[in-house]
């Protein structure tokens, strides 16, 4: 496989949007990566897509039982919305701001539904 | 205030308070003073729109449903976005609010922000994702929302255009540390072909009849006998040429339905005679612009709303580049001059409302735009003043009503840049100076006989040419020309420059968003000098500039084909004669730039390195590594050092000052290595908007003594807040030493002044001494905030007493209580200079 390969493989699931069915209203856990310190919101795009700091790519937190990778150079690529209930290495940031008009700011995810309850 | 405060207060003494809205409301005619109290502020309160604002889905559900009707018909792409454009216009819901003479909004109520999702799907969940904006019946709306997302997966222009774009590239610039937008041609700064079109000579109709005479000589030579490669690109130009016309033709049929519609309210509703008058001759000009062009400055300006109306309905534009003391002016010299058919006080009305219209256009827009453009819905910076192609003075009458209207419905978008030259006349000044006195925050002033030079050099435009040049966007300039006019200035050629400094201490490795983004220099505590140092610096900053350019240069050969833009194309005599789309790179001479935001924290950094690490070696590069990766935690100490004790830009100091001419002149020579797909160069522009507040969470710690988290430097070139301790002399003596001719495309300089001490005519000569120096030493920019803290601390803490009170934020202005608490608090650390 060439690096260009990789790449492309790497990256394809953080470049097409997905098809949602559901309106949005389906409640979420305590426990997902968007809540967490090490999980930074990719500040282009809109829908949620991040990536984690602390975890490499190869990660899989959804995995039973979870795969964590610290090698590397590239990070894990999650979502705001994927539950974190298994990983060991959830961080529950602390939300600042309450109203969501501040910005550059972890609460700049405050403003997705499905966080609002979530603090 | 209560009414009867208001009513009992004289101007004179809010004036001498120092309350220049309370004084404008009472100076304001009913007219305007209603229109302007029924704005919507569209502008994002930090990062989110102020409550009762809405998605309007009416344009979003137009789209796609036409959209969907087209997918099986066997129109080219261009003439199906076309139809779509023109069913859009047909089927939008218009209306005409009490008191308008001037008509046109982009969306479909006046509290609503147009849609466009066909532009990228993947912003398209900002508008599911968002509650707060989202009009009623929630739930039902939602549900609409998401299905149009649903559709749009795959289809919209990103979508088109992510297969072919290089995928690191793209990963770079979408993990949103180094860049800031997206690489499209329906969504960015569209400038204009204002020579073309706005200056009397033609109008819609005219173009309709100049492209039926050039599809039937085509058509037929076509059909002649014979067949050659020219031939083959016929049918492509006849395409072209029939989507334009499509859209054109849908232009005059919405002015004719606003023509309609004024017209049935008036014979059949209004019941005061003069509302009755008004309202016809607000279908009176409807129905004389677009097809015709204007007679009178109330169908000027109605012509220029419906330009801007239809490019907004084609594509998402963040800027409003315009001149319109320049395009306007020859009609209010007609109608208050020669014919007197306008009162000076009818004409300021309709000028006042031409900028409360232009406050009122919104499109709806991402989290990561309203936070970069916090209290704005985009740049409408216009621009005022300047000379003509023959170089004589530009300005006139209504340079002076512009500034005048400004001051009395004290709007935050539109501002004013003025370009300043020495034939400006001290009356012009004295209007210029008052709008700044009163805390407008505008006019910005640009040195035009620099900025014409700056043309001639970096993009090689003739000087009739380079004469006509607006604000592209912040401070950008550009030409209103056949050839020179920029359809679209991709907005992702912004450059986060503080990552190149971060880039050195990392090895181009971005820790906080977790990827390797810049370049993979070698290990920074294995460099031995300030050279070494400085080398790498170059290369990260030609990494970072070459992967963002990379993506708009694609995005520009693709455009025509991927991205059409008929509209704006059947406004421009490029396309009109060539048959091709606007952004065809080949029919432009090119006016890129690299917008450099976070800069000056490089010139800073490089600074402190230099004397604290390599002349004076109180700490190794090793030290400064890991103080850095541990976000100064432990070493505050050190950090403090590197605050007090690294010479800073803007103190007129040769140290730091010569940091700043070599980064400028290593940019600078990059920038004639990179090319435009029209083969022109690509000059850096340091400027911010409010992205210093944006990418405060996404620049790591800095060896300037930043931390993660804190705000970055407000300005292009401007002093860290509070940092510039030698005076107002020094910061221009230090911005003096830049070459603003060659240096770079335009640089941004904020400066707060005293309002009391620039109060009187006292304040207007210390003003326009300090404006000599600035101009003696060839600055091609600067901009003032005149509100002082005690007005913003007051504002900070009890916001709904202050509402109308503007600050000047970066390349524009908002109300202050609009902008976020982090700011705001930037805004009033910058320091206040006493002249």
């Amino acid at each position: 496989m060439s690096r260009r390969d990789e790449k492309r493989q790497a990256y394809t699931s953080m470049l097409i949007p997905e098809k949602k069915e559901d309106n949005g209203t389906r409640s979420v856990g305590q426990k997902i990566c968007g809540t967490c310190k090490n999980y930074m919101e990719s500040s282009w795009s809109s829908d949620g897509r991040g990536s984690c700091s602390f975890l490499k790519m190869g990660s899989n937190i959804s995995s039973v039982p979870p795969v964590y990778m610290f090698d590397g150079k590239e990070g894990y690529m999650t979502k705001t919305l994927s539950d974190a209930a298994a990983c060991k290495y959830f961080n529950k940031m602390k939300m600042i701001d309450k109203d969501g008009y501040e910005c550059s700011d972890p609460i700049y995810r405050r403003s997705m539904r499905q966080l609002q309850q979530n603090d | 205030m209560s009414q009867a405060a208001l009513k009992d207060t004289s101007v004179d003494v809010f004036e001498k308070k120092q309350e220049w809205w309370w004084a404008a409301e009472k100076k304001r005619s009913t007219r305007l003073d209603y229109l302007r109290k029924a704005i919507w502020k569209k502008g994002a309160i930090g990062g989110l729109y102020a409550p009762g604002v809405k998605v309007d889905l009416e344009r979003a559900k137009l789209h796609t449903q036409k959209a969907k009707e087209m997918e099986a018909s066997p129109d080219p792409f261009v003439m199906k976005f076309a139809k779509i454009l023109a069913h859009v216009l047909d089927h939008k819901t218009i209306f005409i609010t009490d008191q308008a003479q001037l008509v046109g909004y982009t969306g479909s109520l006046p509290h609503t922000m147009a849609w466009d999702p066909s532009c990228a799907s993947i912003l398209n969940e900002e508008a599911y994702n968002d509650p707060t904006a989202i009009p009623e019946p929630v739930e039902e709306n939602q549900q609409a929302i998401r299905e149009i997302c649903n559709y749009w997966i795959g289809k919209s222009d990103l979508d088109k255009m992510m297969p072919v774009f290089d995928m690191e590239d793209l990963m770079k610039m979408l993990s949103g540390s180094i860049g800031w937008g997206v690489p499209l041609a329906r969504g960015g700064y569209s400038n204009k072909d204002y020579e073309y079109i706005m200056t009397g000579k033609r109008a819609f109709g005219d173009i309709i009849e100049e492209l039926d005479r050039k599809i039937d000589e085509v058509d037929a030579e076509v059909h002649k006998p014979g067949a050659t490669a020219e031939t083959a690109k016929m049918y492509d130009k006849l395409n072209n040429w029939d989507a334009m016309k499509i859209t054109l033709e849908a232009g005059i049929r919405i002015a004719e339905r606003y023509a309609r519609l004024a017209r049935i309210i008036a014979e059949n509703f209004e019941e005061d005679p003069e509302r009755k008058e008004e309202l016809l001759k607000i279908a009176e000009a409807c129905e004389q612009v677009p097809a015709k062009p204007p007679r009178t400055l109330q169908e000027s300006f109605q012509y220029d709303i419906f330009i801007q109306m239809m490019s907004r309905n084609e594509a998402i534009e963040g800027a409003w580049p315009s001149r319109p003391d320049y395009y306007h002016g020859p009609y209010y010299d007609k109608d208050v001059n020669i014919d007197k058919t306008l009162t000076k006080e009818e004409a300021l009305d309709l000028v006042g409302e031409f900028l409360i219209r232009a406050a009122e256009v919104c499109q709806f827009k991402p989290k990561w735009t309203r936070e970069g453009l916090q209290g704005i819905d985009g740049t409408w910076v216009w621009t005022m003043g300047g000379v003509k192609k023959d170089g004589s003075d530009a300005c006139n009458d209504l340079t002076i009503a512009f500034m005048q209207a400004a001051r009395l419905v004290r709007v935050a978008n539109p501002t004013f840049s003025f370009r300043w030259h020495p034939k400006v006349s001290d009356e012009v000044m004295r209007e210029i100076f008052e709008c700044i006195r009163q805390g407008l925050g505008y006019p910005s002033m640009r040195h035009d006989p620099v900025l014409i030079a700056n043309s001639m050099h970096w993009h090689g435009h003739p000087i009739e040419e380079a004469r006509t040049w607006v604000h592209q966007a912040c401070l950008s300039p550009c030409p209103t020309t056949k050839r020179g006019y920029q359809p679209m200035r991709m907005a992702n050629a912004t450059a986060n420059c503080a990552k190149i400094i971060e880039y050195v201490f990392t090895s181009g490795f971005d820790h906080v968003v977790n990827m390797q983004v810049g370049a993979e220099t070698p290990d920074v505590t294995t460099l031995t000098n300030f050279e070494e140092f400085f080398g790498v610096w170059i290369e990260q900053m030609k990494t970072i500039f070459s992967i963002l350019v990379r993506a708009v240069n694609r995005a520009r050969m693709l455009a025509p084909t991927l991205t059409p833009r008929p509209f704006l194309s059947g406004i421009s005599e490029r396309s009109i004669e060539s048959g091709l789309d606007t952004c065809e790179p080949s029919l432009a001479r090119g006016n890129a730039w690299i917008t450099a935001f976070t800069w000056v924290e490089n010139i800073d950094s490089l600074a402190a390195v230099k004397k604290l690490v390599f002349d004076e070696k109180k700490y190794t590069l090793a030290e400064l590594k890991e103080a850095l990766a541990k976000n100064w935690e432990g070493s505050e100490e050190m950090r403090l050092d590197f605050v007090r004790n690294a010479p800073k830009w803007g103190n007129d100091d040769d140290y730091v000052d010569d940091i700043m001419l070599r980064c400028l002149d290593e940019a600078a020579k990059f920038s004639k290595v990179l090319k435009c797909p029209s083969g022109n160069n690509w000059p850096i522009l340091p400027e911010n908007v409010s992205g210093n507040i944006h990418y405060a969470n996404i620049v790591g710690a800095l060896p300037n003594g930043r931390r993660l988290g804190d705000a970055l430097y407000d300005g292009g070139v401007s002093p860290g807040p509070g940092l510039d301790k030698n005076g107002p002399t020094a910061v221009l003596k230090s911005c003096g030493k830049i070459d603003h001719i060659t240096g770079g495309r335009a640089f941004l300089l904020n400066q707060r002044l005293s309002p009391t001490q620039l109060a009187g005519e006292k304040g207007y000569q210390l003003w326009r001494a300090y404006m000599r120096t600035w101009a003696d030493l060839g600055i091609d920019h600067i901009q003032f905030n005149m509100v002082d803290d005690k007005t913003l601390r007051s504002a900070q803490k009890d916001p709904e007493k202050y509402q109308e009170v503007i600050v000047r934020v970066a390349g524009y202005s908002a109300h202050f209580v609009d902008i976020s608490r982090k700011t705001q608090d930037n805004i009033i650390q910058r320091t206040v200079q006493g002249l």
